[in-house]
């Protein structure tokens, strides 16, 4: 077959703007030792301390992304190993409040939420059948909401309540999102939680005391 | 070579290497063509090329532009402008702006104008995507005899909508004219009224009666009129779309048929992060204040944009969140991921979560203000960071957030 000059710089020209449209994606080839970025001695206490958690039967990706997230963010190694550390404690604590049949994504929040100040005792009323909950998104937006100055029980107890009254993935976003404007225009972030929540009317009552989760009437067919 | 043909060398040169200039600059040069449906006035139809540079520093803008038209084998410098623009720091949803220009038109020796103006503006913000500001100034045309200094009032609004900006104005001119006795269509005019004697100062400092000046038939006649203008831009990776329309208010010995209602567009078609395609065309009406005519036009030119920015030397405040205009992460069909970031005035933007294993990824400059890198990330949450111009690592804006450990704080992306 002949090809001319003109098809075969065509080619090379397609090859090189296929060369360029997949680069991206091999960023991604997974690192054999990512550990490597940190030194001898704080590399020996990560892994023992994964290896604890591993025998534990807790989550250790989590524990090495602290890691690494600590040495991108060049922490010194003692902060970094107290940081995989907490981690590892709040996995613990977790495992206590809402059992091991989580995803990650529910490990995640979980462990943010703890470690945002959210008592053990408040976490252990999201445990049960949270099939078809969106728990990682209540978890998500109330740590952010007690990041941002929401009072914690004001924050638990709102967020708890529209979760096991069967709120959806975009009523958590919606008032999340509401709440953030109202904080960042200078509303005081309790009374912003407040206001806002009364949008979801016959869902919510603010402050109100919140109920043990088996006393909670099923609204999920309402 | 001549003197017009060493000039656009000169400044082709300029515009063709910014590189280690000290602050952000942008060099445009344009090639089309420019018709006028004013016989006598100005060559009906020529060939335009226009070089424009522009330097922004924080507060300050300083910004050159001209052109060179081909008539028949000559080439000949058309008009050049020097524009400065200063703003006040945002105080309280406030901030104010002057704006001064200086400006001489070259091409016909009977429109031959030197013009100075001045404009000041408040500007409202009442968020981050919407805003309105009103403003007045004066300008001064010095060679000119057709009109006095013109006074100019107006205000104006803009709304982001997505990935659009939407702009409304609205601008009053006010000036006296020495007008011809028939007006713009053509119907004689009686200026006895109206008429009195007038002074001009010609281009050579001679004081002209208004009969030598402009033939026994002019009179002198304020006028007014006021321009209504809509603008849509558009801007989306590599590709960014401007669209205007305008109408004209005011009574026909004040407003000429060919600049009545108006409309123009421009493309700009990203090739890399520094080079961009310029095409467009439509019509602008007539400028009074510098005493140009409407005309309708076509170019199409490259645009060089954004040498580095000497961090050690010019005096840029650090960049923080409220930089960032927009922050989206948007699903792609293949699962991938696609960040979005539009922020202005960075050299560069990167990225790094979980995802990445905790490794900085840079994202591609697409456009003047955008950036974007598409990613494998897996459904569920993932916390991520954002980093621009090597700073501090912030939670990207419009996500809910946590503290890091590590004394700062992480987004938290909740991936559907």
């Amino acid at each position: 077959m002949v090809v001319s000059s003109r098809t075969s710089r065509f080619i090379a020209y397609a090859a090189m703007v296929s060369a360029a449209l997949l680069q991206p994606l091999a960023l991604f080839a997974q690192d054999p030792d990512p550990l490597s970025r940190l030194d001898p001695n704080t590399r020996f206490t990560v892994e023992v301390i994964i290896d604890s958690a591993r025998v534990a039967g807790v989550p250790t990706r989590p524990l090495l992304l602290k890691a690494l997230e600590g040495s991108a963010k060049h922490a010194d190694n003692r902060h970094i190993v107290a940081a995989v550390r907490s981690v590892f404690h709040a996995e613990l604590d977790v495992r206590v409040a809402l059992g091991s049949a989580l995803d990650e994504s529910e490990w995640t929040s979980a462990v943010s939420a703890l470690q945002s100040g959210v008592p053990l005792e408040v976490l252990s009323k999201f445990r049960g059948d949270h099939a078809g909950k969106p728990l990682t998104r209540a978890l998500v937006v109330m740590t952010d909401l007690i990041q941002r100055g929401v009072p914690m029980t004001e924050a638990s107890s709102a967020i708890m309540q529209l979760w096991q009254r069967g709120a959806a993935d975009g009523d958590f976003y919606g008032l999340w999102k509401n709440v953030e404007q109202d904080i960042l225009s200078g509303q005081n972030p309790g009374t912003a939680l407040q206001q806002r929540i009364r949008e979801y009317p016959g869902r919510l009552t603010p402050g109100s005391k919140i109920p043990p989760a088996s006393q909670e009437p099923d609204n999920s067919s309402s | 070579m001549t003197e017009p043909k060493a000039a656009i060398a000169a400044l082709t040169l300029v515009l063709l290497a910014p590189q280690g200039a000290l602050a952000q600059i942008a060099s445009k040069l344009e090639a089309g063509s420019i018709t006028t449906q004013q016989e006598g006035e100005v060559p009906s139809s020529v060939f335009s090329v226009a070089p424009g540079i522009r330097v922004d520093l924080p507060y300050f803008a300083l910004a050159a532009h001209g052109s060179a038209w081909l008539t028949g084998q000559q080439w000949q410098i058309a008009d050049g402008t020097l524009s400065g623009t200063l703003l006040t720091p945002t105080f309280n949803h406030l901030r104010g702006e002057v704006i001064g220009n200086a400006s001489r038109a070259f091409f016909d020796q009977s429109l031959a104008n030197d013009q100075l103006d001045a404009q000041a503006r408040l500007h409202v913000l009442l968020s981050q995507n919407g805003g309105f500001w009103v403003g007045g100034g004066v300008a001064r045309p010095w060679r000119i005899a057709v009109v006095s200094a013109v006074d100019v009032t107006g205000g104006g609004a803009w709304k982001r909508v997505g990935d659009a900006t939407l702009s409304g104005t609205y601008t009053n001119f006010f000036f006296t004219k020495v007008a011809a006795t028939r007006d713009s269509s053509g119907t004689t005019q009686s200026c006895a009224a109206r008429s009195e004697p007038l002074t001009i100062t010609s281009s050579n400092g001679a004081s002209l009666t208004s009969s030598s000046a402009a033939g026994s038939n002019d009179c002198r006649r304020q006028s007014r009129f006021s321009d209504l203008e809509g603008s849509v831009n558009w801007a989306y990776g590599w590709l960014e779309l401007t669209g205007q329309a305008g109408y004209r208010f005011g009574d026909s010995y004040d407003v000429t048929p060919d600049s009545r209602r108006w409309a123009a567009g421009t493309a700009v078609l990203w090739i890399t992060d520094r080079v961009a395609a310029v095409m467009g065309g439509g019509r602008v009406p007539t400028n009074p204040s510098r005493g140009l005519p409407a005309r309708n036009y076509a170019n199409f030119g490259l645009m060089l944009s954004y040498s580095s920015i000497p961090r050690t030397t010019v005096p840029v405040a650090p960049m923080t969140l409220a930089a960032v205009k927009y922050f989206e992460v948007r699903s792609l069909a293949t699962g991938t991921q696609k960040i979005t970031v539009r922020v202005g005035g960075v050299e560069t933007v990167e990225v790094m979560g979980d995802f990445s294993d905790w490794t900085p990824l840079v994202l591609m400059r697409r456009g003047r203000d955008m950036w974007d890198i598409t990613l494998p990330v897996t459904a569920g949450v993932h916390e991520i960071n954002l980093r621009l111009d090597g700073g501090p690592w912030l939670a990207p804006p419009g996500l809910p957030t946590r503290r890091d450990s590590f004394s700062g704080d992480v987004g938290l992306l909740v991936v559907p």
